[in-house]
């Protein structure tokens, strides 16, 4: 992670505030900052998402490409994670330096996908055993300002609803050889439900409470945390603690019940403005120069949504 | 490309624009607010970040430290799915680490390094979608990251890519224009003095054509500086609108 020196006295001010219920910026310790989704940012994906969680900036993209099954899953499609920790973040990221942290994030990604309900993965399929959509999700890390898992599940999660796979044909020939056939209209196409894909809440010990979306700063002072992965449903896929201090059983319960609370701050939250019919796209770009100063996400969105 | 017409017999290319007319440009500086210098720009298709940090103390062994001027890094990395097939690898491959040298001769040539001694500077660009002429992006966007870190340099740094066909110079190609195999020259200029920074051609070209081709990129370099003249001018007015001047 990218590390920030904090004095002795900075991280007893933090430490201290946070047993109050008062942290640095003002935040209770189950509040969230502000989030900003915006998705179809990169036209030469099937899907991409960009999120800004604070300073926290996530760009995922996501290819669709036809590929074989495995052969544990035939009927299957399947996703294949890679997350690039980019050295605009920070410079110790540059060359290999970030490779560690892009394994450990992408190996949690699999994880969190690990199960049967996330995603359809069977509507993925095009021919048993023979040909399937291959999903690859690429996360780009662009700068980070803590929290980074929680603002990647949301990145993922919103760059997999604005994938459009297009709808294949598949034509069998009396010699018996397949034949794919891509439809000729590019609005003809699958859209994948992500109702079910969990979104991950880090829950950091600092002292004896618990704070939700960390800074980098209090980061720094907790010693242990909690990742937990959630669906809108409160089905929980996949939890982790994650740093060198311990967490004591009471206190994991603990989290886990603010983590199932804040599923509805991560989960459908940002849907409800996201209608799926693949004609309305975001016009709205925080790089063009004629944007304003981001404010709230959702007053943003609105104003800047447009059907085309 | 059999079929596809670069230039048609009325002077338009594939994409309506003009022989000599460049592609939109749109760009922003200070996206970042944890670095010292960034910025964002749009060619066309092609977009481009770039990330400046520095100048600060050498990273890593002591004894590359230049005694009377800075180091300047660079690293280029273009994300996976910028490309229309998608890349298996941002950065370390050949290609990139070529970028990334011809990108720190571009801006040992314009950054004013003896200032800073002993201390490095790191430039990190990344390209988000590639449509033709990344270089040039590149270029571009690290001048304005570099400007936004207030690094003093000699003068912008401005870039542009052209080409030739049907005898007449294109100037800064997208995609389908490159990868239909013709000349293709890339130039970084500083356009006060008309200096070149960095000059680089791919395949065959008549030399009796050389100097139209590199006269079409040298105006486009110029345009290019008028429209980033304008973004940094406008993001000055609008910092010092922020503090209250």
């Amino acid at each position: 992670m990218a590390s920030v020196a904090l004095s002795e006295a900075e991280k007893v001010y933090i430490v201290h505030g946070v047993q109050e219920d008062l942290r640095v910026d003002g935040r209770g310790c189950e509040d969230y900052r502000c989030v900003e989704v915006e998705t179809d940012v990169v036209s030469n994906t099937s899907g991409s998402a960009r999120v800004k969680l604070g300073h926290t900036d996530i760009l995922v993209g996501v290819k669709a490409e036809m590929g074989t099954p495995k052969l544990e899953k035939p009927n299957e499609g399947y996703l294949e994670f890679f997350v690039d920790c980019s050295a605009s973040a920070t410079p110790e990221f540059e060359g290999r330096g970030g490779d560690d942290l892009g394994t450990e994030i992408a190996n949690t990604l699999y994880r969190i996908f690990n199960n049967k309900s996330s995603i359809d993965l069977k509507s993925l399929c095009i021919s048993p055993r023979e040909h399937c959509w291959v999903l690859y999700v690429d996360v780009l890390l662009l700068e980070c300002g803590g929290n980074l898992f929680d603002a990647i599940s949301v990145a993922v999660k919103a760059a997999l609803f604005n994938t459009r796979i297009p709808r294949v044909r598949v034509l069998e020939d009396e010699e018996g050889s397949k034949d794919i056939e891509l439809s000729d209209d590019p609005y003809d196409c699958i859209q994948l439900s992500v109702e079910n894909v969990p979104c991950i809440v880090t829950l950091c010990k600092i002292g004896y409470r618990h704070v939700v979306d960390a800074t980098l700063q209090e980061e720094a002072c907790s010693l242990a945390s909690l990742l937990v992965s959630v669906t809108s449903k409160g089905v929980v896929t996949c939890i982790r603690k994650v740093g060198k201090g311990s967490l004591d059983p009471e206190s994991i319960f603990e989290m886990l019940e603010v983590s199932l609370v804040l599923k509805w701050v991560l989960g459908p939250g940002w849907e409800r403005l996201l209608p799926p019919a693949p004609l309305v796209t975001w016009k709205f770009s925080p790089f063009s120069p004629l944007h304003p100063t981001f404010g709230d996400w959702r007053a943003a969105g609105i104003r800047q949504m447009s059907l085309s | 490309m059999a079929g596809l017409e670069l230039l048609s017999d009325q002077g338009y290319r594939v994409d309506g624009r003009r022989a000599g007319e460049l592609r939109k440009i749109q760009a922003r500086m200070g996206v970042f607010a944890q670095a010292d210098g960034s910025a964002y720009i749009e060619q066309g298709n092609t977009k481009a970040l770039a990330v400046v940090y520095g100048p600060h103390e050498i990273r890593g062994s002591r004894a590359r430290a230049l005694p009377d001027r800075a180091l300047v890094n660079c690293q280029y990395s273009s994300a996976t799915f910028s490309t229309g097939e998608r890349k298996r690898r941002p950065h370390g491959d050949r290609k990139s680490c070529e970028m990334g040298l011809q990108l720190r001769q571009t801006f040992e040539a314009a950054i004013l390094t003896q200032l800073h001694p002993r201390s490095q500077i790191d430039i990190y660009v990344q390209v988000l979608q590639a449509d033709g002429g990344t270089y040039a992006a590149c270029v571009n966007a690290a001048t304005l990251a570099v400007l936004d870190a207030g690094i003093p340099m000699r003068d912008f740094v401005c870039a542009c890519s052209a080409g030739f066909v049907d005898g007449t110079a294109l100037a800064d190609l997208s995609h389908v224009e490159e990868a239909a195999g013709g000349p293709q020259l890339a130039l970084a200029l500083l356009p006060a003095s008309g200096q070149i920074a960095l000059l680089e051609m791919d395949a065959r070209l008549h030399e009796d054509h050389l100097e139209q081709v590199l006269e079409a990129a040298a105006r486009a370099s110029r345009d290019v500086h008028t429209v980033l003249d304008r973004v940094v001018r406008q993001h000055v007015q609008e910092a010092s609108v922020l503090l209250g001047d």
